[in-house]
């Protein structure tokens, strides 16, 4: 598979606090990476590192080929690599379709081409019905339908998913999945981070399992998820880190 | 043809219905008229001008501080800033008092970016502190700089009246239409930026600067574009200050309490709305203009005390300014029809509203 975006050998330090450690690996064009682990295992700030909030104190990030050291986050949204964020964050005084508007002006000038855009991409989320309704009301799971709609009206290669099922009521998780999984056959690419583990291996084409900043394990989810590491890092033992 | 082609520019434009353009359209010819009706009543001439200079400030405030987000405490910097520009043009190069001013908007833009690519670095209270420090450190070096005068400031030239020579001694008419012109040349650019990208992406910037930057927005560069505009067209009023006042000097200029005025005309009419500077330059300066003249002697300072008191109430009750209170008691006051046998208010909420 022909990879679009290649991580070598990240780390980062808060401090004396190791949050990435030689971090290395690579996703193929068009493939679902889910990337799981427990609370403080790193997985945010991955994606802080490849999105250029967070700088790597080692390693290097490509996207297909071109390396995104020293560029800013803006400029690396620009070249196609968005994310969404743990805690959504929309634009609290504006309305759902003119949130997602502003994301569609990073691709065009033109008012009117961006608000249809914008409608489009929230049309496909599920929140056709709610373009003119303040974001400041919506509740958590229309949030996260709506930063994914942002991320999607900005035309993205890769699409950084941060926890997009928190929050949502159970009854729409299958949508949320069905979603995602239209992203990709549009042939986008999708890292997700996710703690629903059962979602997440039932759409991912691969996952990586991290846990205190380490790569632990890193393959298709029926063998990462069999993988004994990952267990004892969710529920502990007395051997520590891997 | 699409409707949107056929449509006037004007309503194109500014997406205003015709029946609004009449009612603006009005508006336009009382205050063009109001001098005419005022003959002989210099007082109220000069509270007009001073009006629309002030909301002509405000507006420019407004580009950063209400769309962008960005609260300065020391716009009065690019005020006294386009003044001392514009004077030391007209009295050392001899240059027209026009011309003048159009450098006084290069020089003060130009100082806005320099100082926004430092100040930009700090968030919220922090660049409120660095905006107020910098204007303070100007208004120490302009009073001891000799070359600009010092404390005793600068005078211009008592030159023949006319348009020319941007000077008006005995009939001080013209200096109202310069101001109301200003004032309409920059209201109509915001309601431009409102509807535009920029006006978007500053809006934006204001409500999450760390999620516009994701999406691939450069807050500090549209930042900066804020602050230039908002500087330049500050650098313009002061050009006029000087050429009304025909004297430059640091209090009159640059003195922290003309920061405070810009910033407060704009928050007490409406942040971050069009008709706010108006509204609050309207209100703040006729307060302080009339306290001034029923209260002088003991009683000065009075408008100061008003001041404070008008911003505890609008702090209170509506923190969106003036226009968010009249908003709240519009929606009061349209209560549920009768008829409606849904008892469905007919106000428009925001969740109808469209955008």
């Amino acid at each position: 598979m022909e990879h679009l975006l290649q991580v070598s050998g990240v780390s980062v330090m808060f401090g004396g606090l190791t949050a990435l450690n030689n971090v290395s690996f690579s996703v193929g064009r068009n493939e679902i990476l889910g990337i799981v682990g427990p609370n403080g295992a790193g997985k945010s700030t991955l994606f802080g590192v490849i999105c250029g909030d967070i700088v790597a104190k080692a390693g290097e990030v490509h996207l297909n080929g071109q390396p995104l050291a020293g560029r800013l986050s803006h400029e690396i949204a620009r070249l196609g690599l968005v994310r969404t964020f743990q805690t959504p964050r929309p634009f609290a005084s504006m309305t759902f379709l003119e949130n997602v508007t502003i994301a569609a002006l990073t691709r065009s000038n033109d008012m009117k081409t961006a608000r249809g855009r914008g409608e489009a991409a929230l049309a496909r989320v599920g929140l056709g019905d709610c373009f003119d309704r303040p974001s400041s009301g919506a509740s958590t799971g229309q949030r996260k339908r709506l930063d994914i709609a942002r991320a999607l009206a900005t035309a993205p290669k890769v699409l950084l998913l941060d926890e997009p099922l928190g929050g949502v009521d159970p009854g729409s998780i299958a949508e949320v999945i069905d979603l995602l999984r239209q992203i990709r056959s549009d042939g986008m690419t999708l890292m997700v981070i996710e703690h629903n583990l059962e979602a997440l291996t039932g759409i991912a084409d691969r996952l990586i399992a991290m846990t205190l900043g380490h790569k632990i394990a890193d393959g298709v989810p029926a063998q990462v998820m069999s993988d004994d590491k990952l267990v004892r890092a969710y529920l502990g033992d007395d051997d520590g880190v891997a | 043809m699409s409707n949107a082609t056929t449509r006037p520019a004007m309503v194109r434009l500014f997406g205003a219905e015709p029946k609004r353009l009449l009612l603006w359209g009005a508006v336009a010819a009382v205050l063009a008229f109001l001098p005419q009706l005022l003959a002989g009543r210099p007082f109220e001439l000069r509270l007009l001008t001073i009006i629309c200079l002030y909301a002509t400030m405000g507006q420019a405030w407004n580009i950063l501080g209400g769309y962008a987000g960005q609260i300065s405490i020391g716009h009065g910097l690019f005020f006294g800033l386009g003044a001392y520009t514009s004077t030391i043009a007209v009295l050392s190069l001899d240059l027209n008092p026009w011309l003048g001013g159009l450098l006084a908007i290069f020089v003060t833009a130009g100082a806005g970016v320099l100082i926004g690519l430092t100040c930009f670095r700090l968030r919220s209270h922090y660049f409120v502190i660095a905006t107020l420090v910098v204007a303070e450190s100007a208004f120490l070096i302009f009073s001891q700089w000799s070359f600009v005068g010092g404390a005793i400031g600068l005078e211009l030239p008592i030159r023949p009246s006319g348009w020319v020579n941007f000077e008006f001694h005995r009939n001080k008419i013209p200096y109202y239409y310069i101001a109301l012109m200003m004032l309409l040349c920059v209201t109509l650019f915001v309601v431009w930026m409102e509807r535009s990208k920029i006006g978007h992406v500053l809006k934006a910037i204001r409500d999450d600067e760390d999620a516009a930057r994701s999406l691939g927005f450069s807050p500090l560069r549209y930042k900066l574009i804020a602050m230039a505009v908002s500087a330049g067209v500050l650098g313009f009023c002061g050009t006029f200050y000087a050429q009304y006042v025909l004297l430059v000097d640091p209090p009159s200029v640059l003195a922290g309490s003309i920061s405070i005025i810009i910033a407060l005309v704009t928050i007490f009419g409406g942040i971050g709305t069009v008709a706010g500077p108006i509204i609050g330059s309207v209100a703040l300066i006729s307060l302080s203009e009339y306290s001034r003249i029923y209260f002088s002697g003991s009683g000065r300072n009075v408008d100061l005390l008003i001041y404070g008191a008008l911003i505890m109430i609008i702090a209170a009750y509506g923190p969106g300014g003036i226009i968010s209170i009249v908003e709240k008691l519009r929606r009061r006051t349209e209560r549920p029809s009768i008829d409606d046998p849904s008892g469905t208010p007919r106000v428009q909420t925001p969740a109808t509203k469209a955008t």
